[in-house]
């Protein structure tokens, strides 16, 4: 049923078409009349109760073998199944199951968000940041040097440019890693269109999470500590365009740290420690011209101090630039370091994603709940 | 592989690639297909070339010790394997290569999955349904495995069983028209074991599911199973319904008794009454501890699995004459203490 909605149009298989698609369904979820929302109660179906499968149960046991099941209505546009004919569904194949799958990794996102805003200590641990943030800028009451602009200012600049990092390289992986040792990789590897559904719903959770935590920060900040906030239409425009670049520049490469580390619990032990040293030479909470030239060198590789340089453009006024290394906010650069991070995140994280998914099996599964029992540290 | 140890001539008139199923919907389509399937790790050998035919609406037992290859098998039918060699068709497509709309005709049910522990039961039912074309109502499917008193319930606050009945309705709710499930019953309770089997039942006869069941519990395999492969060391050992294969092992009754100085003596016979007559007649009185056993299945796999451990039988006792030509194959079957199992 759901099929005959479908526009002629998503038919083409360009990115755009796809993504049309997807943004119509988001707002379809949970929209009554759709099947999409949770029909937990049903009308009961007359052949009674324990026929689940009543409206196609009589037809198959006598249905001959899959031969004869060429229709089957969604066979997406695999160039390898030649035993598929049947021109009627060709148009389906191409946006039926892709409608499905935009659908399902947005109720997925949706439901995941549910479950973290339900979940206090989760919710605690994006809020500690904050709270981190609005103390250190409640205590710093001197003045960026050379200039009048309130260290507070610099100080939530800082820390909003490590909310994204944090979600993009720290939190993306490590759900990334549970998940694939809980076995949710696996099942949805198992089920059509579960990964890319996955990978959607992951983009919303990351996008949203990130976006949620840098309005309450700034909100907070401009409330409680006097805290900065855009300066005009162009500060506000600043702040969307870095804050959208740095996380697909820490996106992607988290995704592709997800995909590699080994287990949750290691997994965090080895992003922490990196990341919080980017977070102290990147210049991130303090002026990285009190740091040896060196270090700074250094930073300057990474996304973390390029984040913080953009927001502190967005965020603190004109005359805050004398306290940059360069003396300026160097937007452009700021704009291509961090592409260039994107398309190496992405780079990484196809192939590497994929890798991880394909290594997925029952058996490896198994093996690992084994190992993990004998530590001690079971999941279950 | 597969015509070693099979059924006999008689129950097989065919070619022996398409023996016939139980059930009248056999058809030249098999569900799954498997010819020579082959699988080396490095330079191990796991599968030396496995035949089967699994056709539509059958339960098929895939039943074997760890490491038999089971696994390896059933993943490569999955898709999450790739196999070194043979041909495989399962649904009509390689699953090397199979796409969503084949996925989406295949349901999955793994031992060790834990995931989605957060989210309730019935909003996770109702999740995976969206992903399918034509999904079973998710409050039917909780109803079907018991669990609507669940359905408000945090996946992770459900019992083991319960959580296996959850992945059995996660593994359906798309329709599927084959459905893989992996050691289903381990670590159920008897109660929860036999509301297993009756919801396998109902998916097989009433809605013309394939299945195929891997396990290593054969009376699961014998109650589920309309026909079961032993699978030991990578070959089929064995092939066919599970009267056939009993009927088979029941074939070479074993006979016990003790002997004058005292030990025990065992033997096995095609022709047990004239084995106990002879022994009556040399014997020329009763025969202390005489003992008529005629073997099980079980008792048949615990020895395959046994000859197939090694060569270390044999040993001791009137054993290991088997020139008799039982009506079994000759491909070798010994006779030995049966006690112990291989690791």
């Amino acid at each position: 049923m759901r099929r005959t909605n479908v526009t002629g149009e998503a038919t083409a298989t360009g990115g755009e078409a796809r993504t049309a698609d997807g943004t119509g369904t988001t707002g379809e979820i949970g929209g009554p009349g759709r099947t999409s929302g949770p029909p937990i109660t049903p009308p009961p179906h007359p052949d009674g109760p324990d026929r689940p499968g009543n409206p196609d149960g009589p037809n198959r046991p006598g249905e001959p073998d899959s031969p004869d099941r060429p229709g089957e209505p969604d066979s997406p546009g695999r160039p390898g199944e030649p035993q598929h004919p049947g021109h009627l569904h060709h148009r389906n194949r191409a946006n039926g199951p892709n409608r499905r799958y935009w659908r399902a990794g947005f109720q997925r996102g949706r439901i995941e968000l549910g479950h973290l805003v339900h979940n206090p200590k989760e919710m605690s641990g994006h809020l500690i940041n904050v709270v981190v943030a609005l103390a250190l800028g409640g205590f710093v009451s001197r003045t960026v040097p050379g200039t009048q602009v309130p260290m507070t200012h610099l100080t939530i600049a800082g820390f909003a440019a490590y909310l994204l990092f944090q979600v993009g390289l720290l939190n993306l992986p490590q759900i990334l890693v549970t998940e694939r040792e809980e076995g949710a990789l696996l099942r949805l590897r198992a089920t059509p269109g579960g990964i890319p559904a996955y990978l959607v719903a992951k983009s919303v959770l990351v996008v949203v999470v990130a976006l949620g935590t840098l309005a309450v920060l700034l909100g907070s900040a401009a409330l409680l500590v006097d805290g900065p906030l855009p300066h005009g239409l162009g500060g506000w425009l600043t702040l969307l365009w870095v804050t959208a670049l740095g996380l697909l520049a820490v996106v992607p490469l988290g995704a592709a740290i997800g995909a590699v580390l080994p287990n949750p619990r290691e997994a965090l032990a080895l992003i922490m420690l990196p990341s919080m040293a980017l977070l102290i030479t990147s210049g991130a909470v303090f002026p990285i011209t009190s740091l040896p030239v060196v270090v700074q060198k250094v930073a300057t590789v990474f996304p973390l101090k390029w984040m913080a340089q953009g927001l502190r453009s967005a965020l603190l006024p004109d005359a805050a630039r004398a306290a940059e290394p360069a003396g300026s906010w160097e937007l452009p650069t700021v704009a291509l370091v961090l592409t260039a991070w994107a398309v190496i995140g992405f780079l990484l994280a196809v192939p590497l994603l994929r890798r991880a998914t394909r290594r997925e099996s029952g058996s490896r599964l198994t093996e690992r709940h084994r190992k993990a029992e004998q530590n001690g540290a079971g999941a279950a | 592989m597969t015509t070693s140890l099979r059924t006999s001539p008689a129950t097989t008139p065919a070619a022996a690639t398409t023996p016939p199923a139980p059930r009248p919907a056999a058809s030249a389509h098999p569900v799954i297909r498997v010819r020579d399937l082959r699988m080396a790790y490095g330079a191990t050998d796991v599968l030396h070339g496995v035949d089967l035919d699994i056709h539509h609406g059958e339960v098929f037992a895939l039943l074997g010790p760890n490491g038999a290859g089971k696994t390896t098998t059933v993943e490569i039918l999955e898709g999450f394997r790739q196999r070194s060699g043979g041909d495989v068709t399962v649904l009509g497509t390689d699953p090397a290569r199979g796409g969503d709309a084949w996925r989406g005709r295949i349901g999955l049910v793994l031992q060790s999955w834990r995931d989605h522990r957060r989210w309730r039961v019935g909003e996770l039912l109702t999740h995976f349904a969206t992903y399918y074309p034509d999904p079973r109502d998710p409050a039917e499917l909780l109803r079907l495995v018991g669990l609507t008193e669940q359905a408000g319930q945090r996946v992770d606050q459900l019992s083991g069983g319960q959580r296996r009945r959850l992945d059995v309705a996660l593994g359906i709710v798309g329709r599927p028209e084959l459905l893989f499930l992996d050691e289903p019953t381990t670590g159920f309770d008897p109660q929860a074991r036999r509301r297993f089997h009756v919801l396998v039942e109902r998916l097989a006869r009433e809605e013309g599911v394939t299945i195929l069941l891997t396990t290593h519990d054969l009376a699961e395999a014998e109650r589920l199973a309309d026909r079961i492969a032993m699978l030991v060391n990578g070959r089929i050992r064995a092939l066919g319904t599970p009267a056939e294969l009993a009927r088979q092992a029941a074939a070479r009754a074993e006979v016990r008794w003790t002997a004058d100085d005292g030990t025990p003596r065992r033997e096995r016979t095609a022709d047990p009454s004239r084995l106990v007559w002879e022994l009556h007649r040399d014997a020329d009185g009763p025969i202390a501890g005489l003992e008529v056993r005629r073997p099980t299945l079980e008792d048949t796999y615990l020895r395959m699995l046994h000859q197939e451990g090694g060569d270390g039988s044999g040993a001791g006792e009137r054993d290991g004459e088997d020139e008799d030509g039982g009506p079994g194959d000759g491909s070798g079957e010994r006779c030995e203490n049966g006690e112990e199992r291989v690791a």
